[in-house]
């Protein structure tokens, strides 16, 4: 049974100067909310440019509303992940944890693009905007648990 | 960062500019009026997104949204002013082969003359 954590706290099993940040959030537009809050303020404390803090929230919006909207069959919510941020000197890590259906956005095979208004249908964009704003993204599944873990450049 | 809304006009064309963070909660504080400004008016339309800050997957699906809607009622809508991120995420889902973008007001109102 994966560890539950009932509020924000800042871990420090890392190195000094490498701040930690780990949450259990609900998979849904105010979990969201509360997870950028919380990761814009690390990120606004190490001195992260604006970019960067944009797509950190954006990565963030994108993972956990994927989520939310095709993790788990409607009707069962409201469910939960687990969303944790690591600073490295060149890098910003946010892993993503969650016990829904197995999804690899690093392989799933996106929709064909639509050339026309009229074609353009729902779907696969949250995916697309990861693999752009990601420098790296990492998928397992072990014990029935999904592990989405995205790299940025700090 | 709260979405923020500002509607104008320009000639007969609407001009809708959208400040701060257009994300799945910034949709939903704004999405009906934003129909309601760029659908519902019967006019042609300018979305200036040059005070957005992100632009996520549900803010892009709401433009592309508004946008079959008023090209059903033989209404157009342009784009203008994404930077930065945003450009980045409009570039990402090709959105300019879907809906007309310009960089800046000039050149939107000019692809609305043609």
């Amino acid at each position: 049974m994966r560890p539950e954590l009932n509020s924000m706290h800042h871990a420090h099993s890392s190195p000094p100067g490498l701040p930690q940040l780990s949450l259990t959030l609900d998979a849904s537009a105010a979990g969201v909310a509360q997870a950028q809050q919380a990761v814009e303020q690390v990120l606004t404390a190490c001195g992260s440019a604006m970019g960067t803090r944009a797509r950190a929230l954006l990565l963030i919006e994108e993972a956990i509303m994927n989520v939310a909207m095709h993790g788990h069959a409607s009707g069962t919510g409201p469910h939960q992940v687990q969303l944790a941020l690591r600073l490295f000197a060149e890098s910003i890590e946010l892993s993503l944890s969650d016990d829904g259906r197995p999804f690899d956005p690093c392989h799933a095979v996106m929709p064909a693009r639509p050339t026309h208004l009229a074609q353009a249908q729902p779907g696969g964009l949250g995916v697309q905007l990861m693999r752009r704003f990601a420098r790296d993204m990492h998928y397992e599944r072990r014990d029935g648990i999904n592990l989405l873990r995205l790299w940025l450049d700090r | 960062m709260e979405i923020e809304f500002i509607e104008a006009t320009s000639g007969r064309a609407v001009i809708v500019r959208l400040q701060g963070q257009l994300d799945t909660r910034g949709v939903d504080q704004i999405e009906a009026r934003f129909n309601a400004a760029v659908v519902a008016t019967g006019h042609d339309s300018l979305v200036d997104l040059g005070g957005l800050s992100v632009i996520t997957s549900m803010g892009i699906r709401m433009l592309i949204s508004a946008a079959k809607a008023a090209s059903q009622r033989d209404k157009r809508l342009v784009l203008f002013g994404a930077q930065g991120i945003v450009h980045e995420a409009l570039d990402s889902a090709a959105l300019d082969t879907l809906i007309p973008t310009a960089p800046d007001q000039p050149q939107a109102l000019a692809k609305l003359a043609r």
